[in-house]
This record gives C-alpha cells, structure tokens and sequence, in this order.
C-alpha cells in the first residue's frame, strides 16, 4: 500500500554486503568441518581453519553492530539486524565448538552418523548463504526466502533423527566396557546437533524479519 | 421566552466547564508523545502544554468561533434552548464514551449536539448548509491530512539525517520535540477553545445581549482559552497515573513529525474557520509516523474500531442534544 512511499526514503546499503561475507565464512567453515570428519591428519589441518574462520566471522558481526549504531537509516528494523547477525555468528560458533571438543577428546575416527551431520551442516550453512542473498529484496523474494526456511528446519529434523541413530548405535558399541569411548562420541554428536539447530535459528530469524517486513 | 440573565449566566458557566473537561479529556494528546519519548517530565509537560494552550490566543481570530456560532445553525434559530440541548447532549455523550473507556471526540460531540439541538427546534431549514458541510468535510479530511503530512515530513526528516547517528538525530529532536509539542498545544487551543467561544457567542447574540452583529467578547475569548488551559492542566496530573502502556512508542524524530504534522493540519482548519477534532488529527498524524516505519508497525485493528466511534458520536450526540432540547423547549 506504501511501497511507493518506501522506495522514496534514502537507502542504507551497508548491512547486505556485510551479511553476504559473514554467510560466505559460515559456508566455508560447515566445509572445513566436514573435512575434519573425514579424519586423519585432516583434524589438525582444518582446525586451525576453523579457528581462523570463526575470528574472521566476529570481525564482520563487530562491523554490523558497528554500523547499527552509527545509521540512522537501517533497511529493516535495528533490532532485528542485531538478531540475525548473533543468530548467524552463533552457528558458527558453534561449528569451532565441535571442532574444539574433537581436538580436546583427541577423536581421530568418526562414525557415518557423525559425517552425516556433517554433510546437513553444510547444506543447511549454504541455504542460509543462498537467503541471506535475497534479504535485499525481501518483498520479491518473501515466497522463496520462506521455502528456503523451511527446508532448513527439514534438515534439522534429519539431523535430529541422525544424532538419535548415531547415539543409539554409538551406546550399543560402548555399552560392553567403554565408557570413554561413548562419552566422546557422545561429546562430538551434541555439537554437531547444536550447530544444526544454530543454523535453524538463523532461519527463524530470516522468516521473523519476512514475515515483520512484508 | 428570553432566557433570564441568571439562566444565561448559568449556561455560560456550564459551556466553560465543558471546555474545561476536553482540556481534561484532551490532556493526554497534547503531552503523550512528549512525555513517552522522556523529553518532558509528566508534571512539565503538562505545564508546558497549558501554557501554549492558553497563548494561543495570541495567534488566532474567531473564525472557528463565528463558524459554530452562526456557522451551523442559523442564528434565527438559536435560543438558549437549543444551546442547553448543545452543550447537554455533548456532555453526556462525553460522559457515556469516558464511562464506557471509548475514544471519542469532545468536538464532533459539541458540533452533533448543536445540530441535533438546532433541528429539533427548526427542523431542516434550521441548518446553514455551508458550514455543515464544510465541517463534516474536515471530519474525513483532518485526519488524512495529519497522515499525509506525518509521512511527507518523516521523508523529508529522514533524508536530512541519513548520514547522521541515532544518537545525535536522538539528542536533536529531543529539543525540537518542546518546539512541535508546543506548536501542537497552540493548534489544539486555538481550535477547541474557539468552539465553546463560540457557543457562549452564539448564545448571547440569540438572546440579544450583542447587538446587530455577532462578535466574541474578548472576556468571552479569554475566559475560554482559560478553561481550556486548565483542564489541560490538571487533567494531566490524572494522565500521569494511568499512562504507561496506553502511549504509543515513539522515537523524539517521530513524535516531531507527528505533533508538527497534527500541528499544521490544526493550523489550516482554524484558519479557513472550520471546528475539527484535535484527537482525530493527532491520531491520523501519529498513524501516519508509525506506517512510515513499517505498515505492519500501525494496529490497524483498532484504528478501525476507533473508526466506529467516530462515526457513531455525531448522531448519537445530536440525539441526545434534541431530546435535552425538547425537554427545556416549553419553557
């Protein structure tokens, strides 16, 4: 009804950039993780990755809250803006979590579960790239951008019913004497699950602004 | 029969008190968006708010006043029973809508009263069609226009301010917000005291005490914006108990726009003399911010429910006015 009103008011293009980089280290880091699973000497490598990555993601986030208080014109609501970014540093966060609790129990082998959730991480990180992509147009794009959320919270419904398959079978192994080996096994499942539902936020956060926006 | 001077007095008196009770009623308006933006404490705001009421005489002629004295019902046919059915039935309607926690207009209560006053005693041929329609005009116009100019002015703001921070846009319009909350006080006296003016007129030139032509007494003038200010005054205090949720957020830079945007529109309808609600062009304004920002920010819910009171107070004030007439007329 005023979207002829709305395109006459000035415009702060600063904040969509700024969220394309931080989805694109989040991308790079679900990946870097997946690699880490596969084992081997890939731990140690990918996870000075993943220690460099999640640094550059809070130099971006800074920028962000930065920017929000230094305009007076935002392209949706500030608070909103502060959301998506924690939301976003959030999940990442949450993959350098995984991978320093691997680090710490010094895993090295990984179980098919566990790289399975690896593999939904990173198809849940891309489609948060592919959303974050769209919010400058958020009228155009409402529909896709609504279809993209819920296909990530699809994923994180997998990933739940992986990380119960994965613990069952995990238990089933260790449950003759080891109990360390559950216990790290079981350290390394919550984290990926915890990275998954991070990434589920940032949907909910997406479609809050949506729905709010439009 | 000619109303006795006692009775004349006492009707003047009852008209100042109206006047008083819309200050009273109005009181919330004037400081609302200056109090919950904390620019103003409650009990400075309102200070703030009378003084401004009350000088705004200073800036306005009599037009409105002309318009409700003579403007509306031919002054043939005002006597002081159609004015007792005037300010009765807009006083009760008052007292109904307060009880029932209604938003309604003190104004379209006093403009229905009138007229429902009016054609009781004269029928049709009672009402000067101009002035009608140029008020019942205003009653649709004053409000699109307070939001029209809210968002005009909120476009204009925003693109004087795009490089500045919140802080420092917050820190300025803290400061031009006493500057609009006292233009608005000003609008708001110089249209709501000039109706009463112009019932207390209206009555004496129908009962002869004015002469051959019609003309506001300046004791008349001041006694009015007097009332008017006083009620905003202590009707303030009241105000301060129960606010809180009731006040809409709004950031120094909107409630700036919406009170000049209120302010102006005030302005334009005083000047062409015609009587408008102050609630009704402050709320169009203050509406008129909070789309600019987003329309989903706007609880169009119960706009439209403030809607039907709005549309309900002009007949159901002139009924009450015409059966509060009929009881006096045969005396």
């Amino acid at each position: 009804m005023l979207r002829w009103f709305y395109r006459l008011m000035p415009r702060q293009g600063m904040f969509f950039p700024l969220f394309e980089r931080h989805a694109a280290v989040i991308v790079t880091a679900a990946r870097a993780l997946r690699e880490m699973l596969k084992g081997g000497d890939q731990v140690d490598l990918r996870f000075k990755d993943i220690l460099r990555l999640e640094h550059e993601a809070d130099d971006i986030a800074r920028d962000v809250l930065l920017g929000l208080r230094t305009s007076f014109i935002t392209p949706f609501d500030r608070a909103d803006i502060q959301s998506l970014i924690t939301s976003m540093d959030d999940s990442i966060d949450q993959m350098q979590q995984t991978a320093k609790a691997i680090v710490l129990f010094e895993t090295t082998t990984f179980e098919p579960d566990m790289r399975a959730m690896a593999d939904a991480i990173v198809e849940g990180a891309e489609l948060v790239q592919r959303a974050v992509s769209m919010l400058v147009n958020l009228t155009k794009n409402a529909a896709e951008l609504n279809e993209i959320c819920l296909q990530i919270t699809r994923i994180e419904g997998e990933a739940d019913d992986m990380h119960e398959r994965g613990l069952g079978r995990l238990y089933q192994k260790a449950k003759a004497g080891d109990a360390m080996e559950f216990i790290r096994g079981n350290e390394v499942y919550n984290h990926l699950e915890k990275a998954v539902d991070r990434l589920d936020d940032v949907a909910d956060e997406i479609q809050g602004i949506v729905i709010e926006h439009v | 029969m000619v109303g006795s001077f006692y009775l004349i007095v006492a009707l003047i008196a009852v008209a100042l008190i109206f006047d008083f009770l819309n200050g009273l009623h109005d009181a919330a308006n004037s400081i609302a968006t200056v109090v919950s933006t904390r620019v103003l404490s409650p009990g400075i705001a309102v200070i703030w708010a009378a003084f401004f009421n009350f000088i705004a005489f200073l800036f306005f002629g009599v037009h409105v006043a002309a318009t409700i004295g003579t403007g509306l019902i031919s002054p043939e046919v005002v006597s002081w029973q159609v004015i007792f059915g005037a300010l009765m039935g807009a006083i009760s309607w008052n007292l109904i809508t307060w009880w029932g926690g209604i938003p309604s207009s003190s104004s379209h209560a006093l403009i229905g009263g009138l007229v429902g006053a009016g054609i009781a005693k004269g029928g049709g041929g009672a009402v000067v069609l101009p002035g009608i329609v140029k008020t019942a005009g205003a009653i649709v116009w004053s409000p699109l226009l307070g939001l029209v100019l809210a968002l005009f002015l909120w476009l204009a703001v925003s693109w004087l301010v795009r490089r500045s921070t919140p802080f420092v846009v917050d820190q300025r319009f803290r400061v031009l917000q006493l500057v609009s909350a006292a233009l608005y006080s000003i609008g708001h006296g110089g249209n709501d005291a000039q109706k009463t003016m112009g019932i207390i007129a209206g009555l004496m030139f129908a009962e002869g005490m004015l002469g051959e032509e019609f003309y506001v007494p300046f004791w008349v003038v001041i006694s009015c914006y007097a009332a008017l200010a006083l009620g905003t005054l202590i009707g303030g205090w009241r105000i301060v108990k129960t606010m809180g949720s009731k006040i809409t957020r709004l950031k120094p830079v909107q409630g700036f726009c919406a009170e000049t945007a209120g302010a102006a529109t005030l302005y334009l309808a005083t000047w062409l003399g015609i009587p408008v609600s102050t609630t009704h062009t402050i709320t169009g304004a203050i509406i008129g911010v909070g789309a600019a920002r987003r329309v989903s920010a706007v609880r169009w819910g119960i706009a439209g429910s403030i809607l039907i009171a709005w549309v309900v107070t002009l007949p159901a004030a002139a009924l009450i006015g015409a059966l509060f007439y009929a009881l006096v007329s045969p005396f």
